[in-house]
């Protein structure tokens, strides 16, 4: 994850994504959370310094903590950036805070001259868990007509890479190609779990989960996920492996450095919890939100891939090949005249494309609109021109035009001013 | 093993199987190094030499005036500078390369002009047109437009401004020189990009394919619908402002600066050469929509897009030449000209781009 970080920041994306946009999209509930001008280079060296010490497994419990609400504080700032990756490296790192990762090979065993040899099962297990969870949904979020029958979107985003070497001419644009990688990712993400957790398959697996992520990273801009998934994937191995592995690497430290070698530490057999009782009840909450989160989305009516109300935070990866094209009129109500604003004014390009075609940032954005262009004596009306393509559909107009959106409020309820898609996209 | 190798080798077999007849139709055909061949020979490299020797014309025409005060050379001299301005308009989308480094198209049509900066520097003789950004509605064919119908009421007038004294001629002059010389910069340095440009087929956010797409259709939204249509008819205001048209002071000329313009907009997406409007073999960016967008017929993106211009042009052709009296008199049918214009740019920035996939992505994504 530091690594992460200072990849972000030599990007400049700090400054693109955090400091020069003159508005931000907030998450219903968190809109107090905004980046906080220069001083946000201080956050994200935080956030990097605490993911140098939790490596070390120095102040583990302290270091985890500041990393989980700085890197959450990061993630809340602007929706536009939401990657479902980053959602998991936030709530892995809250599911952290409660297992006791310091327990051995690391400096605060070191200090206290305490390792332990073992830790309560759950702890792993509660690991194991939600990547299981993360496969799982994403496997059947897959189970869906666009995705199986279309092999949509897919199809459009392989034949766009009609430049990779070798692949890319031959192999990208035969249709034969999209339906197998379509139903090889489903059945993928829905079996690696168990594939994992079962000792004979593992090493397989693994190679599997190398594999398949090595090919999104060549195919898809995804950043770091493949490798967040390809590291976290080897909690599954049993404790004898990973105990290999750290002799080897206890070894090569200590001949860099032999003083340690007269090193010698209380070893205890169980790491002891302090409030079991309590950290169980935490995580048992925590995972029952994890199960239901994801289908939040059957209390809204109509398509859940084009209204996206209950989408996020739910493991729905590349999902939706979705493009919009949105527009804002404002009307002064006193004489009829309106006008349509240039939005690329007001937003990064960046922005304006996620803004395009998801309807709670068109709400927030209209509203933003709204407060600028009205006066004390005037309160303008905005109406959104918008239009949306979805996997491969033609584009069809996407808000309803005759509603006055700064008049709508944002909430949990549903959205009636966003148009229907009229076509069915069946899956669970 | 044996569990995942069984599923995979059954979907492999049916899809092979159900898709025999298909995949024929949509093998690897998107040829995007023809695609740019064509872009090349049939569009860039014809526009823009036919537009230098035209423009040159204008050149010559200004010294003709210089050595003929009359008013016969400022008739030739208006003549040459409307071939030149409407070959212009073939061009203007083209802003890659060179023409992109050097503000080629801001220093050739942006309007509406800035007359009080021309006047003061006709006034003082001293400006600095290349790299004075103040200076780029204050040269081009607008500033030309005003230096040949704006500075007097009637051509008499006009003539005399520049027989009583050398300042209007040396700025006119001035003017027209940079315009060649700009052109020059721009048609010489196709000599040598045009290989870089044919061979550059990649998609990504740097390829010449991506680019002259993306330069394609912010022309199309904004140097064709906005700038002509858009902001002069008062989508953008509260108010119609006639006098942001093109051709502001010649009055006479809007439609069909604007034909022109669409003109060189659909052949350029159709497919047509630039000059003869022949359909010529390879790629274009129409076919290549065609063959990504799976529906068939009328429903087929590749289609619709070649309706939706047609309709459009049909709203054109019926609009007055003189874009200022059309919007005072009757500015209804101006402004539904301007939202058939606008149903081409959904098609283009929506549907179009969700086929083609442009990279244009800076940021990770993970696509939902």
């Amino acid at each position: 994850m530091g690594y992460s970080i200072i990849r972000f920041w030599s990007k400049g994306w700090i400054e693109e994504l955090y400091i020069l946009p003159e508005f931000h999209f907030s998450y219903y509930g968190f809109e107090w959370v905004k980046p906080i001008g220069e001083y946000t280079y201080i956050l994200f060296l935080i956030c990097f310094m605490s993911t140098v010490f939790i490596t070390l497994g120095y102040k583990y419990r302290v270091s985890i903590i500041t990393f989980f609400l700085s890197f959450t504080y990061i993630e809340l700032m602007d929706k536009t950036t939401y990657l479902n990756h980053y959602y998991f490296i936030s709530i892995l790192s809250f599911l952290l805070i409660f297992l006791p990762l310091h327990s051995t090979f690391s400096v605060d065993s070191f200090l206290k001259k305490k390792s332990f040899s073992k830790v309560p099962s759950w702890s792993i297990d509660s690991i194991k868990l939600l990547i299981t969870i993360v496969y799982l949904y994403a496997g059947i979020a897959k189970i869906n007509s666009d995705w199986l029958f279309e092999a949509m979107p897919l199809k459009i985003w392989m034949t766009s890479k009609y430049d990779l070497p070798v692949i890319g001419e031959l192999f990208l644009q035969e249709n034969w190609v999209h339906y197998l990688m379509s139903w090889g990712g489903m059945l993928y993400d829905l079996s690696i779990p168990f594939l994992l957790m079962y000792h004979r398959t593992r090493i397989i697996a693994f190679l599997l989960v190398v594999f398949f992520h090595v090919f999104t990273l060549v195919l898809f801009p995804i950043g770091m996920f493949p490798h967040i998934m390809i590291f976290s994937a080897m909690i599954f191995f049993s404790s004898r492996f990973h105990e290999n592995a750290i002799k080897k690497l206890k070894s090569a430290i200590i001949k860099l450095n032999r003083s340690l070698e007269n090193y010698t530490s209380q070893s205890i057999e169980y790491y002891k919890i302090k409030n079991e009782k309590f950290v169980r009840t935490v995580l048992f909450l925590f995972f029952l939100i994890q199960l239901i989160l994801p289908f939040r989305y059957n209390l809204y009516p109509g398509e859940l891939f084009w209204h996206e109300q209950g989408y996020r935070f739910s493991w729905r990866v590349m999902l939706i090949e979705k493009i919009g094209y949105t527009n804002f009129k404002i009307k002064d109500p006193n004489n009829g005249t309106s006008f349509i604003v240039d939005s690329s004014k007001h937003l990064t390009s960046f922005q304006l494309k996620q803004m395009s075609f998801q309807p709670d940032f068109i709400l927030e954005f209209a509203h933003y609109l709204g407060d600028i262009y009205s006066t004390d004596e005037t309160k303008v009306e905005v109406y959104a021109e918008s239009y949306v393509a979805l996997n491969g559909r033609a584009s069809r107009r996407f808000i309803d035009p005759e509603i006055n959106l700064y008049k709508e409020k944002e909430s949990f309820k549903n959205k009636d001013w966003i148009l229907p898609l009229n076509d069915e996209i069946k899956g669970i | 093993m044996k569990k995942i190798a069984l599923p995979f080798l059954i979907i492999s077999i049916l899809s092979f199987s159900c898709d025999n007849n298909e995949s024929i139709e949509i093998g690897p055909t998107y040829d995007r190094s023809s695609l740019l061949e064509n872009w090349y020979n049939h569009h860039i490299n014809i526009g823009i030499s036919d537009f230098k020797s035209k423009v040159e014309m204008v050149g010559e025409m200004v010294d003709l005036l210089n050595n003929e005060k009359t008013l016969s050379s400022l008739t030739k001299l208006r003549e040459e500078h409307l071939k030149a301005w409407k070959a212009w308009q073939k061009i203007e989308m083209f802003n890659i390369g060179k023409a992109e480094e050097i503000y080629y198209k801001d220093k050739m049509n942006i309007y509406p002009v800035n007359s009080a900066r021309i006047e003061a520097n006709i006034l003082s003789g001293n400006y600095d047109l290349k790299n004075d950004a103040n200076n780029y509605a204050a040269q081009g064919f607008p500033t030309l437009d005003y230096l040949l119908y704006g500075i007097g009421s009637n051509e008499e007038e006009i003539l005399e401004k520049y027989t009583s004294d050398n300042k209007y001629l040396n700025y006119l002059e001035a003017v027209s020189d940079e315009m060649i010389l700009n052109t020059e910069k721009v048609v010489n340095d196709w000599e040598t990009y045009k290989n870089e440009f044919i061979s550059s087929t990649d998609n990504t956010a740097t390829s010449a394919v991506n680019l002259m797409v993306n330069d394609f259709i912010f022309y199309y939204e904004k140097g064709f619908r906005a700038n002509k249509f858009g902001i002069p008819g008062g989508v953008f205001s509260s108010t119609p402002l006639p006098e942001k048209v093109e051709d502001y002071y010649s009055k006479s000329n809007s439609r069909t600066l604007s034909l022109e313009a669409f003109d060189a907009i659909q052949a350029f997406y159709e497919g047509k050469n630039l000059s003869t409007g022949i359909s010529y073999s390879g790629a274009s960016l129409k076919s290549i929509i065609t063959k990504l967008d799976t529906k068939e017929g009328d429903d087929n993106l590749g289609n619709k897009i070649s309706y939706k211009l047609k309709s459009a042009r049909e709203k054109i052709v019926i609009l007055d030449q003189n874009f200022i009296d059309q919007i005072q008199s009757d500015n209804n049918t101006f402004l539904q000209t301007y939202d058939a214009i606008q149903e081409v740019v959904v098609l283009l920035k929506v549907d179009m781009l969700q086929f083609l996939s442009i990279n244009v992505d800076y940021v990770d994504a993970d696509g939902d």
